[in-house]
């Protein structure tokens, strides 16, 4: 992706996030469908047939660059993330924004990824629900087992995943996260402390919608939820994603970047 | 190009999003008409998803037998490349030595195909009707090879880790790759590869625990004739397992991740 593309994609997921959660907290889902069958050509044929299918490539209708609470409230910060986010903004604002570990293609994390500007695959084994995403070519595994993590997990940008049926919601948490990551792009924060709750559910065949809700009593007075949808685009195939090749943006020690320096090759 | 046309997809995509918040009476009358279209899609499938009960299972954790990072010709003799192929192997060979390596893995850039089939991680392979993905552990490199029969493309964009398509045949998967870059190596000791390769692999299981990859590579640029190599694989007990991507990136970073947040109190 060259440096125009990305101002353009910049620029679009502005003027799209600042109306999605308008348009999300504005108006209820109406009953879910009673059946949903979903791309089965894209599961694992040994999942059990009652599972509802949400298999299949998903484009995101909005962006990550703002993650808000879908209440329209405003993001419940303690001091410390309140000051972080404010001085990420006047940093970006003033023209030398600082690290952010996407820009060295590190992954964006739980639950940043969740509303990844790029199509998602979703693939459904009798095991795992897979979320694979174009952006960074990432993948996310949601273990449908009941198979707890292990106590020796190791904090990772994704965590670990559990995830059940409640009817036609698929209902996900996920702890052992690292504190390396955002929220989202403008830079709410979180700790390793984080515990997320997605519920994603077929609002219509080819609609999906996904409300996650943060628990991160280090970084918020209280737990607040967020809304992303996608729309079904069987026609879609996630493409090759090489963030390395602009891999240029190194931070400094201070944790600013250096626009543009020598460094790495390419 | 093509993100660029994923961009315009995406505003595309956020102003259908919000004439569906703003007429959502549309959404459901246009409900039925969706519901017969899945409906047929899930017939079309259907045979796809019987014939694939059918074929032997390569789904599942996989892991290298033998830890190489380089290829060898599966007939025991040298790697035919041609002079140009030999000039560069051997100035890359140099520059190794010299300490001053150019392998674009060092930097993180994918290891394409067929070196990602090199990862020293284990992976998942997922065997869907239409589709059979490959995760790696190590790097989190993603191959999505459609099950579309014999490769056929026209004027691809390159990428590094080439085009796939991929087929049964009988009880071997077959998997065609091209429409690449040609900047990567194929593997640790700097054989070439050029935008003109063709890469044919054939997946099959010696025993239910056993996989195979026969991996032949073409590329008149840098080999005088096609070769093969063949790499094995031992499955991993457990179908409930769990992947933790690695970063390349962190090894790139001169001052390390530190938690933004300041310490439980």
């Amino acid at each position: 992706m060259n440096r125009a593309t990305k101002l353009f994609l910049r620029a679009s997921v502005l003027a799209g996030t600042a109306l999605i959660p308008l348009g999300a907290s504005a108006q209820r889902a109406p009953p879910p469908p009673a059946q949903v069958t979903g791309d089965i050509a894209r599961r694992d044929v040994r999942v059990d047939e009652g599972v509802p299918s949400i298999s299949g490539v998903w484009i995101a209708s909005g962006s990550n660059r703002s993650n808000t609470p879908a209440d329209g409230s405003s993001t419940p910060f303690l001091p410390w993330a309140q000051e972080f986010f404010e001085k990420r903004l006047a940093a970006e604002r003033a023209g030398s924004p600082l690290f952010d570990p996407t820009a060295n293609c590190l992954p964006s994390g739980v639950p940043r990824i969740i509303s990844s500007p790029y199509p998602i695959e979703i693939i459904q084994t009798p095991d795992h629900t897979i979320i694979i995403t174009e952006t960074l070519h990432e993948f996310r595994f949601i273990h449908m087992n009941g198979k707890p993590k292990p106590a020796d997990f190791k904090p990772s940008y994704f965590g670990y995943s559990v995830g059940h049926w409640e009817g036609d919601t698929l209902v996900v948490e996920t702890t052992g996260l690292n504190g390396y990551t955002q929220v989202d792009e403008e830079g709410r924060p979180k700790s390793s402390d984080m515990r997320v709750i997605e519920r994603y559910q077929k609002r219509a065949p080819n609609i999906l919608d996904v409300s996650y809700t943060l628990y991160d009593p280090r970084t918020y007075s209280r737990p607040w939820s967020g809304h992303a949808q996608f729309r079904w685009a069987p026609d879609l195939r996630l493409a090759e994603y090489i963030c390395e090749e602009n891999n240029r943006n190194k931070p400094d020690a201070s944790g600013k970047l250096r626009l543009g320096v020598e460094g790495v090759k390419r | 190009m093509n993100h660029l046309i994923r961009c315009a997809g995406g505003l595309l995509a956020m102003t259908l999003a919000l004439s569906v918040h703003a007429q959502n009476s549309a959404l459901t009358t246009r409900e039925a008409e969706i519901r017969a279209a899945e409906a047929a899609a899930a017939a079309e499938a259907a045979p796809k998803v019987a014939a694939d009960k059918a074929r032997p299972r390569i789904g599942g954790f996989w892991e290298p037998i033998d830890r190489a990072d380089t290829l060898r010709a599966v007939n025991g003799k040298a790697i035919p490349l041609n002079a140009a192929g030999k000039r560069l192997q051997r100035q890359r060979q140099q520059q190794i030595r010299a300490g001053k390596s150019e392998d674009p893995m060092k930097v993180c850039l994918p290891p394409g195909t067929p070196r990602d089939m090199l990862s020293p991680g284990p992976f998942m392979i997922i065997q869907t009707p239409a589709k059979v993905t490959m995760l790696h552990e190590d790097r989190h490199l993603i191959r999505h090879v459609y099950l579309d029969g014999p490769l056929q493309l026209e004027d691809p964009d390159p990428w590094w880790e080439g085009h796939f398509s991929g087929y049964w045949d009988g009880s071997v998967l077959a998997i065609e790759t091209a429409g690449f870059n040609g900047e990567q190596w194929l593997d640790s000791t700097g054989l070439p590869q050029s935008p003109k390769m063709k890469v044919s692999e054939r997946f099959s299981l010696i025993d239910p625990n056993t996989l195979e990859d026969v991996i032949t590579i073409e590329d008149p640029e840098f080999y005088s004739a096609p070769w093969t190599a063949r790499l094995t694989f031992r499955r991993l007990p457990g179908e409930d397992r769990h992947l933790v991507q690695h970063e390349c990136g962190e090894t790139l970073l001169e001052y390390p991740l530190k938690e933004y947040a300041p310490p439980r109190s």
